[in-house]
């Protein structure tokens, strides 16, 4: 089974390729166990996918309580114990509500035994709200998650990356934490038919450009994609970066894309300040200084809550008008 | 009739119930022109109903996620809740908060959170802020059985015990916990959930949610005396879960709540068995009629207010401004004026 599968591919969505690598990952692993139901939300839980899943592997299913800050400590000690859990937390809030048991035990073992205990556990929850979540179901721990050493942090972009990166992320021997978002499930897109792995800590070139390098994470990918298409028409050519994995980091795809165009746009869906846009500037401001046309742009959320009414929530978010616009202007500033 | 109310404000409480009842309705109907994200109290009216009623408005109380009817029912107006959860300028929190964080001190809704168990410290804390200040308020932490599996609810438990402050923690148990649905139980292995609390050595009292004179008449006692002694009291209010609660989004088994059929004496058609015998509104309504406390006419002139009332409502909500984004960043925290240097 190689990386790039055996070159069949068909369309899924993106709730279905997550459920297909389940199926696959607890088919072919007998340690793997999931804790917690709602891999593709609340809603979808009434799928054919999820409700084949949840029969065929019905005595490795556990659903708990609300109890998150439990749930991902015995993930932690069930994966310490000799298991390879896969734990669904729901809406990525819910991850404050674990946050000791991750940042504090999950994150630690393996540094303070020197690697004689281990956590081998996934856990994945969902950014981006739905509509009208508001402050408390709408946040973006990525960027807090990067400050922990000892978590590896994965953010698929779509059911290609979902399916090839939570394949690898199970068979990563350290804590996982799985960014998905909400709002990819119904995306489609080509995905290999033989179980595949997206190899953590390799970016993506979903497009190639010579103009400016729009590195985004996440849902922000298609936003970058759209925004790309768009600078078309403008003379641009954008090239697009799927970061993927915040840890591992790709530092040598992502700079070697900001030294060859010298303009950089950074596009996150979480909160501006300390965000994932401030590291990754920081890193090529350091390692491409010298190549650099124009100020690298961040594009993320302004510094307050996501508030819960529509408009402000569609204003508040990048989108790939923001990115065409920021574009536009580090082209013109680098062009002086 | 074991109860202190007066029958005004027995009627009163009845009426609150509708009005969180018919605002309810109107939101499953109209609800998609919200999203479609909300969750909706129907059948947990009488809680929300007896609590404020057995509180003083200075004393506090907390919201959940399923907060409706805890903020009508503490004087909330419709206008101001609905058109929060239409996102609108005119919300009690100009639209920030929507369906999940109605929140409003001015109705003694001092703390809430979407976070399941999430403001049960908070109200610990504001019961603690009564008790030190020496202020007299009292304060009601209300959560459901889903709450009581969090590690805050048991931790603030604790401190509530060890501390002595003044507070009721009122949990509406119908057994249906959110996003466990599979599991088809409660939340915890105890028997009962008020053995949780017990073993806190904090006073314990369990009622059934159907008879809501009865809830009143508990939590107005348990109001009374944790004002008195600064004990913490957990009220345990068994509830029927209404069919409704698991459909996403939200649907209405059986219909919108039919108050001829109700008060009629024919066996009622295409009603759920939850309408028929379960709905505390049905069962509150039929009794005070029974004991000539309101007639069916009087019921039939109420429901026909609050219809105005929410026919008003809605337009409110469907044609206030939305909030300008410049208003996003201004709330993100309060101004501090401080610093010598």
């Amino acid at each position: 089974m190689s990386h790039q599968g055996n070159g069949a591919e068909r369309e899924l969505t993106h709730a279905e390729a997550i459920f297909e690598t389940l199926d696959y990952i607890l088919s072919t692993t007998p340690e793997s166990i999931v804790i917690g139901g709602a891999w593709a939300g609340v809603v979808r839980d009434r799928d054919p996918g999820w409700r084949r899943l949840a029969e065929a592997f019905a005595d490795r299913i556990h659903y708990p309580p609300i109890a998150e800050l439990a749930v991902c400590g015995i993930g932690t000690g069930a994966a310490m114990g000799g298991l390879r859990p896969l734990v669904n937390l729901g809406m990525a809030s819910y991850a404050f509500q674990g946050w000791p048991q991750l940042v504090n035990e999950a994150a630690n073992i393996h540094y303070m035994t020197e690697g004689r205990s281990r956590a081998p556990m996934v856990l994945h929850f969902f950014s981006g709200g739905r509509p009208g979540s508001a402050a408390q179901h709408t946040h973006h721990p990525e960027a807090s998650l990067w400050n922990v050493p000892g978590l590896e942090i994965v953010l698929p972009s779509g059911p290609r990356e979902v399916a090839g990166l939570l394949l690898s992320a199970a068979e990563s021997d350290n804590p996982t934490v799985f960014v998905n978002h909400l709002g990819l499930l119904d995306e489609r897109a080509l995905v290999p038919e033989h179980p595949f792995r997206i190899p953590l800590g390799k970016a993506g070139v979903v497009r190639a450009g010579a103009d400016v390098s729009i590195v985004a994470v996440s849902i922000a990918v298609r936003e970058a994609v759209l925004a790309a298409a768009e600078l078309v028409g403008d003379g641009i050519d954008a090239e697009v970066i799927d970061v993927r994995t915040l840890v591992p980091f790709d530092r040598e795809t992502i700079c070697a894309s900001a030294a060859r165009t010298g303009r950089v746009i950074v596009v996150e869906g979480g909160q501006l300040t300390s965000g994932i846009g401030a590291e990754i500037a920081a890193v090529i401001g350091s390692e491409c200084f010298g190549q650099l046309l124009a100020p690298i742009r961040r594009i993320a959320v302004p510094d307050c809550p996501i508030p819960a009414s529509p408009v402000l929530k569609g204003q508040l978010e990048p989108s790939c008008r923001d990115i065409a616009a920021a574009a536009r202007a580090v082209v013109q500033e680098g062009n002086r | 009739m074991n109860t202190s109310l007066a029958p005004a404000e027995q009627v009163e409480m009845w009426s609150r119930m509708l009005l969180i009842r018919r605002f309810e309705e109107l939101l499953v109907r109209v609800g998609g022109e919200t999203d479609g994200w909300y969750h909706t109290g129907i059948g947990q009216e009488g809680t929300a109903a007896a609590i404020a009623t057995a509180l003083a408005p200075t004393d506090y109380s907390n919201t959940t996620h399923r907060n409706h009817a805890h903020a009508l029912a503490r004087g909330v107006p419709p206008r101001a809740a609905l058109a929060e959860i239409f996102g609108r300028a005119t919300g009690v929190n100009r639209g920030f908060g929507g369906s999940m964080h109605i929140v409003s001190p001015e109705h003694g809704i001092v703390a809430n959170s979407a976070m399941v168990g999430g403001s049960i410290p908070a109200m610990v804390g504001t019961a603690l802020a009564s008790k030190l200040r020496g202020s007299g308020e009292v304060a009601v932490a209300c959560f459901g059985d889903g709450g009581v599996a969090e590690g805050a609810v048991y931790e603030s438990l604790c401190l509530a015990s060890l501390w002595q402050v003044p507070i009721l923690f009122v949990c509406e148990n119908d057994r249906t916990t959110e996003m466990t649905l599979e599991r088809g139980t409660g939340s915890v292995p105890t028997r009962e959930v008020a053995d949780i609390p017990r073993a806190f050595d904090i006073v314990v009292r369990a009622v059934d949610g159907s008879d809501v004179l009865m809830v009143h008449a508990m939590l107005a006692a348990a109001v009374e005396q944790t004002r008195r002694d600064h004990r913490p009291v957990f009220i345990e209010v068994r509830t029927q879960p209404w069919p409704g609660k698991p459909t996403d989004p939200t649907e209405l088994p059986g219909g919108a709540t039919d108050l001829a059929m109700i008060c009629s004496a024919s066996a009622p058609t295409g009603q759920t068995s939850w309408q028929v015998s379960r709905d505390p509104l049905a069962l509150l309504l039929r009794d005070l009629i029974a004991r000539g406390v309101l007639t069916v006419a009087e019921a039939t002139t109420i429901d026909d207010q609050i219809a105005a009332e929410l026919e008003d409502t809605l337009e409110f909500a469907r044609t206030s401004p939305w909030p300008s984004p410049q208003d996003a960043f201004a709330l993100a925290g309060a101004t501090t004026t401080s610093g010598d240097v």
